[in-house]
């Protein structure tokens, strides 16, 4: 194996890695904010956070590195070209799910009997999102990411409904006004987990069939 | 230029097998691949060089606006005149500069002081070396550096008009700033001639060239526009070769 190969193996392995950890900490900080888990909760937001923000510097040097030394052409241009936007959206569901967990602490003991059947339907929507990228970037296979537009609506539209429900429960009692705050921007961060999902989508098409799509047309507007 | 199922054989042994390829009027055109496949010799046949290597002999159609290359009737010496060639290492004569740029010129029959003036400030203008040697075009041409020697052969050709400049490995024995300047000497004269380029620098043939032609052993594998051949190649022994995985 020549240099070049070992080192886009190397480069590939720590996505693959970050890309398994943003699945880990989204799930973690998720089951934190279901099971009031603060020991996991405190993991994601320390610990888990700082792995994947030191995967993103390493992979960004790694991928100007063989820019540099390599430069590359063909199927290793577009994987080192799609790293270093993968590790933007990979490092941001990082730091959404650092908030979830954020979140999960300061509910912890706020427990809610509320209605959270549409955060939980995120939850799944977005955790289904991620994992679907980050086994396309494992197997190659792009097929599934072409649904990811209505994967995106579902979530907008459960973040309207989540809205909605804490809207009227802050109207009907003011003393859940800092919970309701926090599950609104819980639905948000999902939804967000969702936006960058999709644009890892896009670069992975990218990736392995050299085509660009867009699939999160929200993005600009349209 | 139209090549089609083009063979050439030196001696018994094939060197090019049923090659195919559109050369486009003012657009560069590079040829990459492995040593030995065949890429030098294929654009040797361009302006019949390989004429001069006993045992040399071809097959197939090499047209060159409707005329064909190795027809009974071509004026070898006119088609020279049309299709010139730019070589690996730098050649000019152990002359002046300026005897080296008006020699082409004056056997084709140009006598006129005034007019060969001309065509010696143009081609050495277009080659983009008019402002390093002007002051000194008695001296002789061997005193230039390897790249001024690279531009002034570039010149020599350009004085006789041809159409298409053919060069072989142009910037191999260059240093990264003479080869910067042969490559954008390459793309200034892309307006006025079609330019055949074979390089075994692949960013340059990314850099400079519209099209691109990857060969191995003597086949042309692929041809394409450049960006796509770079990007996201059709062949997977294209895609193999770019990316470092043999060759």
């Amino acid at each position: 194996m020549n240099r070049l190969s070992s080192d886009i193996k190397k480069m590939t392995a720590a996505i693959t890695e970050m890309g398994e950890l943003a699945v880990e900490m989204l799930e973690k900080s998720v089951s934190s904010l279901i099971n009031s888990d603060v020991e996991a909760a405190e993991e994601v937001r320390v610990t888990k956070y700082e792995r994947i923000a030191f995967l993103e510097s390493l992979i960004e040097d790694e991928a100007l590195r063989i820019l540099i030394l390599y430069q590359p052409m063909a199927s290793d241009m577009r994987l080192t070209a799609a790293a270093l936007k993968l590790i933007t959206y990979l490092e941001r569901i990082g730091k959404y799910s650092k908030n979830i967990a954020k979140a999960a602490i300061y509910l912890k003991d706020r427990p809610t009997t509320y209605y959270m059947d549409d955060v939980y339907a995120m939850c799944d929507v977005a955790v289904e999102m991620v994992k679907g990228v980050v086994n396309a970037f494992a197997t190659k296979d792009v097929s599934h990411l072409y649904n990811y537009e209505e994967l995106d609506d579902k979530l907008d539209s459960y973040r309207r409904s989540v809205i909605d429900e804490n809207v009227e429960r802050m109207m009907n009692n003011s003393k859940s006004v800092e919970a309701c705050t926090y599950y609104i921007s819980i639905a948000k961060y999902l939804e967000r987990v969702g936006d960058n999902a999709c644009k890892i989508a896009e670069k992975i098409i990218y990736m392995v069939t050299g085509k660009r799509v867009e699939i999160d047309r929200t993005v600009r507007g349209l | 230029m139209d090549i089609v199922g083009f063979n050439l054989w030196y001696g018994e042994k094939q060197a090019l097998f049923d090659v195919g390829m559109n050369v486009r009027k003012n657009k560069i055109t590079a040829l990459i691949g492995p040593s030995g496949c065949g890429k030098s010799t294929l654009i040797r046949c361009m302006n019949r060089m390989n004429d001069l290597i006993d045992g040399c002999r071809v097959e197939g159609s090499m047209f060159f606006q409707g005329q064909d290359i190795y027809g009974k009737d071509t004026d070898v010496m006119a088609l020279r005149k049309r299709i010139g060639m730019i070589f690996q290492k730098p050649n000019p004569f152990p002359m002046s500069i300026r005897d080296n740029i008006t020699y082409g010129p004056r056997i084709h029959g140009i006598t006129k002081q005034s007019e060969l003036d001309e065509i010696m400030e143009r081609s050495l203008k277009q080659a983009a070396l008019w402002d390093e040697v002007h002051d000194r075009l008695e001296q002789s041409a061997l005193s230039l550096s390897g790249g001024q020697q690279q531009r002034l052969c570039i010149a020599r050709t350009l004085s006789i008009n041809p159409e298409v400049i053919l060069m072989d490995e142009p910037t191999s024995a260059l240093d990264p700033i003479a080869t910067a300047k042969i490559e954008d000497l390459a793309i200034s004269l892309e307006k006025d001639y079609t330019v055949v380029i074979v390089t075994h620098n692949m960013q340059q043939a990314a850099r400079i060239s519209d099209y691109t032609g990857f060969m191995y052993m003597g086949k042309m594998i692929e041809f394409d526009d450049t960006e796509k051949i770079f990007n996201k190649p059709s062949e997977d022994l294209t895609e193999r070769y770019i990316t470092g995985r043999f060759g």
